[in-house]
């Protein structure tokens, strides 16, 4: 979609005039007069100048001492040409980090926006961007999804410098490389694509610049608007692409060969390639003893099995094969369910979509209150539905520890809700076997994600030998160390 | 592309699963292996060929159209036939035995219906996503049989193992386990997919693929008895004797997983037999898919 101009039909590539009356006014058009735009004019050596800024996108400090001081200080030091005046700027005289050559409109309008003051001198068809860019922004705090025992409390922010900046903290190595580009017609958002150059695969590098000039949106608000672009044919559900929100777990995905994207406006970064094994690591595993560490994995790993399939199979297993169960636990089974007035499929999916509800109800409602829809739902509601007699107790214990599971796995959330779902109807309308074929199925399109040139399921399958040492068991440092691996070897091209 | 080691797990899963999916023709006690053995012994032989050029690690049924020409056509839509009426006898028994063993109340048809839907999506996922899921339900497969034989060694009396003896219809057994097979034609048509795949792969597993079915029968007669001879299914049979934890009986899950294993295989004989025309007929997409593989 073009960037169309309501106010005035000057096209954006617009060259700088040398009248600054004339540059101020198409200026003025072009921002339809916009209040947030500050144009103070003075005179220095002889010539007009007229000092452009966006209230608010500016730090004032930064911009007295960087530039007015400046220009009062040189503003005696005799007549200069708008063009020697001009090019001292550039060549003489120590203004900021950032000094950038503007010689459009549109340019001029991009940089304004970013906030950058704009010295523009009248005779002269060239304006000076100067950084001093200071807006309101959140201060460096803990990261509210990756939440760790141990490790560093910085969690990325929504300005995409400041992240940068945690990440080189991190590798402070010159393979590091950050670039920066725009993206959305409209927002003109800041992207930027970091990568440790001798690590990264130069083919997956490249196909993640492709896939972004394929953004074709006017508005990027959040990495969750470009992220779909980075994810491949089964992106619609299972996603190579991953979401990082700690500088610390970002700068180690870059050591392994990854690609990490920066949105500016967001704390959440995007890791591609992501793997399935990477939902059940965290940075804690690598602060504690490799045996607790295995064992926590594997606790991960059950829990992950409960969510997506307890409910499933209770309903198969109670509806269709209840010959598989103890006579005892079966009586017990059959007593509480003897009141119920649904089949168990039918009560398994109400009672877990009235826990999405819940669930739901409680992130978007303020915290306290949040926390008091926790209670009501867990204990008020659960306890009256089973005394009602409406749904069986094992029914509430299975669906509150699938729940309770679903949360230890945090990153695969929203894939486990939706299969939890197909298995509970699978389960129940075609037993274990229904349930199995629609795991044969899942498990069948998770097998051929492969966007990347690296198996969604690697290094599970295909299994790599040398990636099992930080696989589901942790080996200790001394052994990770020797020899570091990168994440392009999992592609299953060795010799297994 | 397939590794070897994905290759095999899916020839052995597949192997392995129509001897417990498919119901018994009658032969029991050693006689039952000896056909099978057999069988796969002839089926070793007719594949000799594939075995001998597979050393060179190029498509069988490329170099068949080559160098036979018109001889190469037909063995290539021969071979595809042949693998298309093993995955639909395959889907067919499979839900049968489903619906004998743990989906009582339900038709056999819509459970074949419904498997032949997965082998179909599975195939058209690629070669692939076959193996490397291969290896996963392979895991599964053996975790599940491991806890039924664990399950089951309270049932287990070694001298109730039937003494040697052949059935009066050997032939007829030993042409029922052929039919079962398929697995030497999997592997002439995923050759062109697989890295470093040699002809050892395909020994090893016809090694493979008789000792598994040899102990799996051992442990059916073992744990049966006599019995043996009158159940379908006698590995599921022994796994309703599987008491182990919170399960009284483990016949649902063994049914499920090795149903899981033998759509695995429809959908391995589906694409194999895709591979196959597509190799001796080259197509534009076929092309792309293998150099993309």
């Amino acid at each position: 979609m073009s960037d169309q101009n309501i106010h005035t039909n000057l096209p954006a590539d617009t060259q700088i005039d040398v009248s600054l009356e004339k540059n101020i006014k198409n200026l003025r058009l072009m921002t339809g007069n916009s209040t947030d735009v500050i144009i103070k004019q003075g005179r220095v050596c002889g010539n007009d100048i007229a000092v452009i800024l966006s209230e608010g996108m500016i730090s004032t400090p930064n911009l007295a001492a960087l530039i007015y001081e400046k220009l009062n200080d040189i503003q005696n030091k005799g007549t200069l040409t708008p063009s020697e005046l001009v090019d001292n700027f550039f060549g003489v005289y120590l203004i900021a980090a950032e000094q950038l050559e503007i010689k459009d409109l549109g340019d001029l309008c991009l940089k304004l926006e970013s906030g950058f003051a704009i010295l523009m001198t009248n005779g002269c068809t060239r304006c000076i961007a100067i950084g001093v860019q200071g807006f309101q922004s959140r201060s460096v705090d803990q990261p509210s999804t990756e939440n760790n025992v141990r490790g560093s409390r910085e969690g990325f922010v929504e300005v995409i410098r400041f992240n940068i900046g945690m990440i080189r903290r991190r590798i402070k190595s010159p393979t590091l490389v950050f670039e920066m580009s725009q993206l959305g017609d409209r927002s003109k958002t800041d992207v930027c694509i970091c990568y440790i150059s001798d690590k990264v695969s130069p083919k997956v590098l490249e196909k993640v610049k492709k896939q972004l000039k394929s953004v074709d949106l006017s508005m990027i608000l959040e990495s969750g608007y470009i992220q779909p672009y980075l994810e491949g044919k089964g992106g619609w559900f299972f996603s190579e692409c991953g979401v990082c929100e700690r500088p610390d777990s970002f700068a180690a995905k870059l050591y392994e060969g990854r690609v990490g994207i920066l949105v500016d406006g967001t704390p959440f970064a995007l890791v591609v390639p992501y793997l399935f094994i990477e939902s059940f690591q965290t940075l804690d595993d690598y602060t504690q003893k490799p045996f607790y560490t295995t064992f926590i994995r594997a606790v991960r790993l059950c829990a992950y099995f409960i969510t997506l399939f307890l409910p499933g199979a209770y309903v198969a297993i109670a509806s269709h094969s209840p010959e598989m169960l103890p006579s005892a636990l079966l009586l017990n089974l059959a007593a509480a369910e003897q009141t119920a007035p649904f089949s168990l499929m039918l009560e398994c999916l109400v009672i877990h979509f009235m826990y999405e509800i819940l669930r739901e109800a409680g992130i978007r409602l303020p915290r306290p209150i949040g926390h008091a829809i926790g209670v009501v739902g867990g204990l008020v509601i659960g306890d009256l539905t089973v005394s009602a007699g409406l749904v069986g107790a094992p029914m509430v214990l299975v669906v509150a520890l699938s729940g309770l599971c679903s949360f230890v796995v945090p990153a695969l959330y929203e894939r486990t809700v939706i299969l939890r779902f197909i298995y509970i109807i699978a389960g129940g309308i075609f037993g274990l076997y229904g349930l199995f074929l629609a795991a044969g199925a899942v498990i069948m399109k998770m097998c051929s994600l492969n966007t990347y040139g690296i198996p969604y399921m690697a290094p599970i399958s295909p299994f790599t030998p040398r990636a099992s040492r930080d696989m589901f068991v942790r080996a200790g440092w001394r052994r990770l160390a020797k020899g570091d691996m990168t994440v392009q070897e999992l592609n299953g091209s060795d010799k297994n | 592309m397939i590794s070897r080691y994905q290759l095999f797990c899916i020839m052995l899963i597949s192997r392995i699963s129509s001897v417990i999916v498919c119901p018994s023709t009658g032969g029991f006690g050693f006689g039952d292996i000896a056909a099978a053995a057999t069988a796969e012994l002839i089926w070793l032989l007719l594949s000799l060929p594939v075995l001998i050029y597979s050393y060179n690690g190029s498509s069988f049924f490329a170099a068949a159209k080559k160098k036979l020409r018109f001889l190469g056509y037909i063995i290539a839509f021969a071979a595809a036939f042949a693998m298309s009426y093993i995955a639909m006898r395959n889907i067919i028994f499979t839900g049968e035995f489903a619906q004998r063993t743990v989906m009582g109340g339900m038709s056999g048809a819509v459970l074949s219906v419904l498997l032949g839907a997965f082998a179909v999506y599975a195939a058209f996922k690629g070669s692939e996503a076959i193996a490397r899921s291969a290896t996963l339900f392979s895991a599964a497969a053996a975790i599940v049989t491991v806890v039924i034989i664990i399950a089951d060694i309270p049932s287990i009396r070694l001298r109730d193992i039937p003494a040697a003896q052949f059935n009066k219809n050997f032939l007829d057994d030993v042409w029922e386990h052929f039919q079962r097979g398929g697995e030497y034609l999997i592997f002439a048509a995923l050759l062109p997919y697989a890295k470093k795949c040699t002809g050892s792969t395909a020994l090893v597993y016809a090694a493979s693929s008789v000792i598994g079915i040899a102990l799996i029968s051992l442990f059916g007669m073992s744990v049966l008895g006599e019995f043996s001879s009158i159940t379908e299914y006698p590995f599921a049979s022994a796994a309703q004797l599987a008491d182990i934890a919170l399960f009284k009986r483990l016949d649902g899950l063994c049914a499920a997983i090795w149903s899981l294993a033998s759509g695995l295989k429809s959908a391995a004989l589906l694409f194999s037999s895709y591979a196959g025309i597509s190799a001796a007929l080259p197509s534009k997409d076929a092309n792309a898919e293998r150099s993309t593989a």
